[in-house]
C-alpha cells in the first residue's frame, strides 16, 4: 500500500489532536515526514509524536524544498487563505482546514490557482462523515418521512472563550469556528441552488471581539427552512437534529436518532366537516384520530469508533483514493465555496465592531 | 357579589367548552342568561347546562333588547369582527375570543368604535394567565438570566385536521387559531415597539386550505430574538419555551420549568490568550472552565387542570374590571400589536385559495 508523505502546518487543537492523532493510528496510508510550528514546545511534542527524524520547522515556506504527496494547512484560521494559496504555488497538494476561506472570492481564487498549477485542492469538512449525519441522510433520501418541512440543527453549547478563535482579527467567531460543520451538512441537505439566508450574530459572553452567538435561517422555493443554531448561550440544548415532515419526523443526537412515519392509506379516510360531536352525544369536539405511527431508532456504537474519529476516518479513505487513485472527492471545493458564500452573507448582515 | 348577566354566542368548542364551563362552575359572579347556536341540538345542550329558562336563539341579532353585563362572541373566527362591531353598536359589553380580528385595521376599527359607543371590549387572550408564563416572566424579570439573547416558543404537535379552522374563509390556519396564545406572550416578553418579522408559513397535511405549518422569526434593536412555531408536523416537541440568556438559560413545557444562571463574580478570572496547553504538558487544548451553575426547577401545581386556571386567571380580572374599574391585564394596544404581526406574516407568504 502506498504510504503518502505528509507535513502539516501548525500542531494546534488541529493539527496535533485531529490530524498528527489520526496519521500516527494510520501508518499504512500515510506518514508525517515534516511539521510547521511557531512555538518551539510543539515541536519538540511532535518529534516525540511522530519520530526524532521529523523535520521541524517554525516557518511553513521551509517546506518548499520537500518531496510531498500533500500539505495540511491546519495553520490559524486567517491564514488557511494565503497558506493555501502559496503551497498550491510551490506545486503541493493542499489539505485545508476549515473554515476554507473568510470569503467566496478567495475560494474561487484558489480554485483557480489549483487548476492553474495542476494540484489537488481539499477542505477538511470532516462533518460530512459522521455516522449520524449519514444516517439522516439515508432516512431523508429513502422519503419515508414525506416532504421535508423544516430541518433544525442545533450545534450550540453554554461557554465562555478567550482563545484566538474569539478574534475576527484570526477569522474566528462561532459561525467560522463551529459554523462549516453544520453549514456543510445543511447545504447537502438543502440541495441544488443557493439559498436565502437570514442570520443573526451577537457577542454574549466571549472574551473576544467576534460572535458568540450564531442563527442562520436558509430558505427557497420548495425547499425546507433550515434552521441552524450555533450558540454559546444554550444550556439546555434540545437536540443535534429535529426534521419536520409531511409523513413523519426525526429528532436526534449526534449518538442516537428517533425516526417515525406514518403511511396515509393506513390512516382513517377524512373528509372536511364544519361540526364535530363527541362520539354518542351532542357536545362539540375536535377532530380527532389515531396515526399509526411506525417508529424507529438508532444508535451509533461510539466505543467500537467513536464518532470523530469516524468523521475523520471516513474523510481520509476519500482523500488517500482521490490522490492516490484518482477518484472523485465528495467534499469538493466548489461546494465549500457555496458554504463559505453563506457565511459571508451572515458576516455582511451582521457587522460587528472591532475590537483587537 | 353582585352577578353579572352573560350571553354566549356560539357553543362550539369554545362557547360550551371554555366559557361555558366556567361561567357554569362560577354562578356567584356570573349567570348566563341566553346562548345562540346555528345548531339546534347545541341549544337544546345548553338547556340541559344553564337552565331550562335560558334564552336561546340562533341568530345574534335576537339578544338585543336584552338586558346583558358582557355577551361572550365565540363565534366562527371570521364572524368575530363583524359581529363585536354590531354588538357594541348596540350597546353591549363584549368579550371576544381570540383570534380578535384578521387586520390591524380591524382592530382599530373595533376600538374606535367602542369608544365611541361607551362600551367595553376585551379580547380572551387567556394564556397570558397561565402559571408556566407567568413563572416565566418572574425568572425573566427578575434579571438572573441576564440579558436575553434568544426565546423559542413551541406550541406545535403533528396532526392532522379537517374542521373549519382549516379554512382560510373562517380565519383559520395555525397562526390565527393557536397562534394568538404564544404571539400575545411574545409581544409582552418582546416589550415596546413593533418588531422585524420573518415569517414561514406552508400546508403539510391540512384537509383545508389554510397553513398548518407557521415559523416566525421577530427581530429589534437591543431585543431578543424570538423564534416561534406553531406546527403540525412536529413529532418530537423539544420544550415548549427555551431561553438563551447571556448570565444563564431556561427550558420549560407547561407543566415544568428548568432554570439556571450563574454569577460572573463566582468564576475564575479569564484573559484572552492565543495558545492553551492540557495541565501540566505541552499538548494543545481548548480554554476550558467549569461554570458553577445555580439551578432551580418549578412544577405546575395543579397539571391537569392548566386550560381552566387559564381561564379562571381572565375571567376573574374581567369581573374585576366590568364591576370595579380595575385596569384589564390583556391591552388592546397588545392584541394589536399582536394582529399586525400575523397580518405581516400573511403579507409575506399569501397562500392559494381552495374552494370548498
Amino acid at each position: 500500500m502506498r504510504q503518502l508523505k505528509v507535513a502539516i502546518i501548525g500542531q494546534g487543537r488541529s493539527g496535533f489532536s485531529i490530524h498528527g492523532a489520526f496519521f500516527i493510528e494510520n501508518k499504512d496510508k500515510f506518514e508525517v515526514v515534516a511539521i510547521v510550528d511557531k512555538i518551539e514546545k510543539r515541536r519538540s511534542l511532535a518529534k516525540e509524536r511522530y519520530g526524532n527524524d521529523v523535520l521541524a520547522f517554525d516557518d511553513y515556506k521551509d517546506l518548499f524544498k520537500l518531496d510531498l504527496d500533500f500539505v495540511v494547512n491546519s495553520s490559524y484560521s486567517f491564514q488557511h487563505y494565503s497558506i493555501t494559496k502559496d503551497l498550491l504555488e510551490h506545486g503541493f497538494n493542499v489539505l485545508c482546514e476549515k473554515p476554507f476561506c473568510r470569503t467566496s472570492e478567495e475560494v474561487q481564487t484558489l480554485i483557480d490557482t489549483a487548476k492553474r498549477y495542476s494540484r489537488k485542492l481539499m477542505v477538511f469538512q470532516n462533518s460530512r462523515y459522521a455516522s449520524y449525519f449519514r444516517k439522516i441522510k439515508e432516512i431523508i433520501d429513502s422519503g419515508i418521512l414525506g416532504e421535508i418541512m423544516q430541518i433544525s440543527i442545533d450545534f450550540s453549547g453554554y461557554a465562555r472563550r478567550w482563545d484566538w478563535q474569539t478574534l475576527q482579527s484570526h477569522n474566528g467567531g462561532n459561525l467560522y469556528n463551529t459554523g462549516p460543520h453544520p453549514m456543510d451538512q445543511a447545504l447537502v441537505l438543502y440541495g441544488d441552488g443557493y439559498p436565502d439566508v437570514k442570520a443573526f450574530m451577537n457577542r454574549v459572553n466571549t472574551f473576544g471581539d467576534a460572535e458568540d452567538y450564531v442563527k442562520v435561517l436558509l430558505f427557497g422555493e420548495n425547499k425546507p427552512v433550515i434552521d441552524i443554531e450555533i450558540t454559546s448561550c444554550q444550556g439546555y440544548k434540545p437536540y443535534t437534529y429535529n426534521i419536520q415532515a409531511s409523513r413523519g419526523a426525526l429528532n436526534a443526537s449526534m449518538t442516537h436518532i428517533d425516526y417515525k412515519y406514518f403511511i396515509p392509506d393506513e390512516c382513517e379516510k377524512q373528509e372536511l366537516k364544519i361540526s364535530f360531536d363527541k362520539p354518542g352525544t351532542d357536545t362539540p369536539a375536535y377532530c380527532t384520530e389515531n396515526l399509526n405511527w411506525h417508529e424507529f431508532q438508532w444508535d451509533d456504537a461510539p466505543e467500537v469508533y467513536g464518532t470523530f474519529k469516524g468523521m475523520t476516518g471516513g474523510f481520509y479513505n476519500m482523500l488517500y483514493d482521490h490522490i492516490v487513485s484518482g477518484t472523485e472527492l465528495t467534499v469538493t471545493p466548489e461546494q465549500v465555496k457555496r458554504q463559505i458564500a453563506v457565511i459571508e452573507e451572515c458576516h455582511r448582515q451582521n457587522p460587528l465592531s472591532k475590537k483587537y | 357579589m353582585k352577578q353579572l348577566r352573560v350571553a354566549i354566542i356560539g357553543q362550539g368548542r369554545s362557547g360550551w367548552g371554555i366559557h361555558g364551563e366556567y361561567l357554569a362552575a362560577n354562578k356567584d359572579r356570573y349567570i348566563v342568561v341566553a346562548v345562540v347556536d346555528m345548531i339546534e341540538k347545541r341549544r337544546m345542550l345548553a338547556k340541559e347546562r344553564y337552565g331550562n329558562d335560558i334564552l336561546t336563539f340562533d341568530d345574534y341579532r335576537k339578544l338585543f333588547g336584552l338586558d346583558l353585563d358582557l355577551v361572550v362572541n365565540s363565534s366562527y373566527s371570521h364572524m368575530h369582527y363583524p359581529i363585536t362591531m354590531d354588538l357594541l353598536e348596540h350597546g353591549y359589553n363584549v368579550l371576544c375570543e381570540k383570534p380578535f380580528a384578521r387586520t390591524q385595521s380591524e382592530v382599530q376599527n373595533i376600538i374606535d368604535h367602542a369608544v365611541k359607543c361607551k362600551r367595553e371590549v376585551m379580547v380572551f387572550q387567556n394564556s397570558r394567565y397561565s402559571s408556566y408564563f407567568r413563572k416565566i416572566k418572574e425568572v425573566i424579570d427578575s434579571g438572573c438570566l441576564g440579558d436575553l439573547i434568544q426565546i423559542s416558543m413551541d406550541f406545535s404537535r403533528y396532526e392532522r385536521r379537517w374542521d373549519w379552522q382549516t379554512l382560510q374563509s373562517y380565519n383559520g390556519g395555525n397562526l390565527y387559531n393557536s397562534g394568538p396564545h404564544p404571539m400575545d406572550q411574545a409581544v409582552v416578553l418582546y416589550g415596546d415597539g413593533y418588531p422585524n418579522i420573518k415569517a414561514f408559513m406552508n400546508r403539510a397535511n391540512t384537509y383545508g386550505d389554510a397553513e398548518d405549518y407557521v415559523k416566525v422569526v421577530m427581530w429589534g434593536e437591543n431585543k431578543p430574538v424570538i423564534d416561534l412555531e406553531v406546527t403540525s408536523c412536529q413529532g418530537y416537541k423539544p420544550y415548549t419555551y427555551n431561553i438563551q440568556g447571556s448570565r444563564g438559560a431556561l427550558n420549560g413545557s407547561m407543566t415544568h420549568i428548568d432554570w439556571k444562571y450563574f454569577i460572573p463574580e463566582e468564576c475564575e478570572k479569564q484573559e484572552l490568550k492565543i495558545s492553551f496547553d492540557k495541565p501540566g504538558s505541552h499538548i494543545p487544548a481548548y480554554c476550558s472552565e467549569n461554570i458553577q451553575w445555580h439551578e432551580f426547577s418549578w412544577d405546575e401545581p395543579d397539571p391537569g387542570n392548566l386550560f381552566n386556571i387559564m381561564t379562571a386567571g381572565y375571567y376573574e380580572m374581567m369581573y374585576e374590571h366590568l364591576t370595579q374599574g380595575r385596569k384589564m391585564m390583556v391591552t388592546l394596544e397588545e392584541v394589536r400589536k399582536q394582529i399586525a404581526i400575523i397580518e405581516e406574516c400573511h403579507r409575506q407568504n399569501p397562500m392559494s385559495r381552495i374552494e370548498f
